[in-house]
Formats: C-alpha cells, sequence, structure tokens
C-alpha cells in the first residue's frame, strides 16, 4: 500500500502483515473492532479538511504516559488504535473508508501523534531541504509561502527532508531532523499528501539553521536577520506542532534547548515569484 | 506591599534560559515571559529567598542604588508576577 523504499519519520511501514523483523518499522493492522475500553479523556481537535478528529486516552494527557492505550478517530472514515506500543498500531474501517484516505491520516496526523505521546520527536512546522548536508528549515505564519520556497529549492536539486511536519530530536548537545515523508505539496488539496518526491533524504540530518518567512512587498530588497532571545523563542513556539500537552516540562525544555543551538533568521520574502532565485541565492550562500 | 511579606513562585511555573535572556512558561495559562538579565536575578532572589525583606537586602548587595528605588522595583516586580500568575503571596 506504501512505497517500502522510503521511511517515514525514520520508520518504515508495515501494512497488514503478521510480524516484521525489522526493529525500524511501524506495523498497521486492521482489526474488525475496537476492544472496549475505558477511553475516559476526549481531546477534540479543530475540525481538520472538515473531518471531526479526536484523540481518545485514559487519563489526561497532562499525566499521560507511554506504554499506554489510545484512540485516533477520523469520524465515518478510520479509527487508529494503539494498545501500548507505537510500533503495533491498528485500524478499523468506518462507513467511509478507503485505503487512500487512511494512508493520507496514517501519515499526516497519526504517526506525528504516536510520536509525540511516546515522546520519540518534537515535531516542528516547517519546509524542509538539504544544503551542504544539513537541514535547512522554512517557517512562519500560514500563508507565507513555505511549501513554494521547500518546491523551488527540489527543483534546483535538493533532497526534500519535509514539507509539513518535520520530526526533530537532540543528541549530544546537537539538534537533529528525522524526514518526514516523500510528499511534498506546493498547492492547497484536501486530504491530499502531494507528489511523491524522487529526491528525498531518508536519514537523520542535523539541523543547520531555520528561517522565519516574512512577507514583503514585491519590490523589497531580501534581507536575512538574526532573532535572539524571546523573539526566537516565539518563533520556534509558533512553529510547534503536535503541542497536546503532554510531557510539557520535557518540551519547554527541549524547545530552549533547540532555541539555543539552532541559528534562527528572519528573511523578507518579495512577493513576487519571479524574485524567489533571489531568495534561493540568499539562502544557499548564508549556509556556505 | 509590606516587606515582610513571603512570597512563593507558582510550581507550575519552568524556567529557562535562551540566549541572554531568561524565558518563563506558566503551564496553567501556557503564556510565556521573558525577563532580562536584571529581572532573572530578582527572580532568582525571591525563588531563594521568598521574604520580601531578605531579598531586598540581597539585591543592596547586587546593585548599587538607592533602597528606596530597589524596593520600588522589587514591589513592581512582584506585582507583575503575581498579576501573571506567576506567584503568590
Amino acid at each position: 500500500m506504501t512505497n517500502k523504499r522510503y521511511t517515514y519519520y525514520g520508520y518504515k511501514l508495515v501494512f497488514d502483515e503478521s510480524s516484521n523483523a525489522d526493529l525500524k518499522c511501524i506495523n498497521i493492522n486492521e482489526i474488525s473492532s475496537i476492544p472496549l475500553t475505558d477511553f475516559s479523556h476526549k481531546v477534540n481537535f479543530h475540525t481538520n479538511q472538515n473531518r471531526e478528529i479526536s484523540l481518545y486516552t485514559k487519563s489526561p494527557l497532562e499525566t499521560f504516559t507511554m506504554p499506554n492505550e489510545w484512540l485516533f478517530c477520523v469520524e465515518g472514515v478510520v479509527s487508529f488504535l494503539c494498545k501500548g506500543d507505537t510500533q503495533k498500531l491498528y485500524y478499523k474501517k468506518e462507513l467511509h473508508y478507503s485505503d487512500t484516505l487512511m494512508r493520507y491520516w496514517l501519515i499526516h496526523i497519526v504517526l506525528p501523534i504516536a510520536l509525540t505521546l511516546d515522546a520519540s520527536y518534537y515535531f516542528l512546522h516547517t519546509g524542509s531541504v538539504n544544503i551542504n548536508n544539513k537541514a535547512v528549515l522554512f517557517t512562519g505564519e500560514s500563508y507565507t509561502g513555505k511549501s513554494t520556497l521547500t518546491d523551488y529549492f527540489l527543483k534546483k536539486g535538493h533532497a526534500l527532508v519535509s514539507d509539513d511536519k518535520l520530526a526533530t530530536f537532540q543528541r549530544d548537545e546537537r539538534v537533529y531532523s528525522q524526514p518526514s515523508h516523500p510528499f511534498h505539496r506546493p498547492y492547497r488539496a484536501m486530504e491530499d499528501l502531494g507528489i511523491e518526491s524522487e529526491n528525498f533524504h531518508t536519514h537523520e540530518l542535523e539541523i543547520g539553521a531555520l528561517y522565519w518567512l516574512e512577507p514583503a512587498k514585491a519590490t523589497d530588497d531580501v534581507e536575512i536577520k538574526e532573532l535572539k532571545g524571546l523573539k526566537k523563542f516565539e518563533c520556534l513556539r509558533y512553529a510547534t506542532e503536535m503541542d497536546l500537552g503532554v510531557n510539557q516540562k520535557k518540551r519547554f525544555t527541549y524547545l530552549t534547548q533547540l532555541a539555543n543551538s539552532v541559528k534562527l533568521y528572519a528573511i523578507k520574502v518579495p512577493r513576487d515569484l519571479q524574485r524567489l532565485e533571489e531568495v534561493y541565492a540568499a539562502i544557499t550562500t548564508h549556509n556556505r | 506591599m509590606k516587606l515582610d511579606t513571603n512570597v512563593e513562585i507558582s510550581p507550575n511555573v519552568l524556567l529557562q534560559e535562551v540566549d541572554d535572556e531568561t524565558i518563563l512558561l506558566n503551564m496553567e495559562s501556557e503564556e510565556y515571559f521573558s525577563l532580562n538579565e536584571i529581572g532573572t536575578i530578582f527572580y532568582e532572589l525571591l525563588q531563594e529567598h521568598k521574604n520580601l525583606e531578605v531579598v531586598l537586602q540581597e539585591l543592596q548587595n547586587h546593585f548599587d542604588a538607592p533602597k528606596e528605588q530597589l524596593e520600588r522595583d522589587l514591589t513592581a516586580f512582584v506585582k507583575t508576577l503575581e498579576e501573571k500568575g506567576l506567584l503568590k503571596q
């Protein structure tokens, strides 16, 4: 169902097979019914892709730790169950189920939730590409051109690291990215993973820099300015994905470590697609 | 505000340094705040000594400023922290 050449947040996905010896894989198997469990805590998400989505747990997320059971429901489409082991997930088909929709929700939302709940990664909402063997991240408010800029770098031959949710983690006081999945979507569409990139970076990469995209007038200069302190923290906090309220202390500490380990720059991006080449040149020169 | 008051930093507050600033996160409200170097000294003294009179004495050891000014700055600082839910008397 899913191309086994690629990893998804560092894991191979194995569908409907009884077992797999690969330690870095997530098995996803169909079940016909969800066991009766006391999922007394419900987290309502904002309506997503016009679907009602909810996460159910047995304890409040403030005190939630793995191993633990959880259930994620996309109303009328599919439910995902974890019985305590993130590497063994189960799905139950609902009335409007399709393989395509299951795959979309699994890759786009359920895996980031699973890997946040078990504290594997800290997710950022960024486009990201490989520049000189470092992951360079693009973030900003909505409609600031993250995907457009990421797409431009892909067309220039840079490998994709992430087009949306980037898994990050710290090791030996350095911060790394775990490439998310091979899809990129330089357009807006509902329940669509996007185009599969042939040039997807499949291994962890140290994070080199993060750019906060600031839309500017079409005639403005491309300018890069380093951000520090609270402003830097605010940008990283804004870029945070999967902020479920779980592991709050650990996540706050991680975010400040990230802020202290990675340079963050604001870049003025003129609102003119013809000038993307200048933005590209400024960023690549800046990362030599 | 009387100086013979004991204050307590809320247990819901997390603190970490970023560059030259201290970031405080109120886990209840999920609001965050920044302290500069001087604010960080005030905050750490409050955390350590709790009693405002003792904190004021310590501030006099740290800063070359009139006692009255330090007292005004301390009470204003405590009031702000209280308003933000970061500290209670």
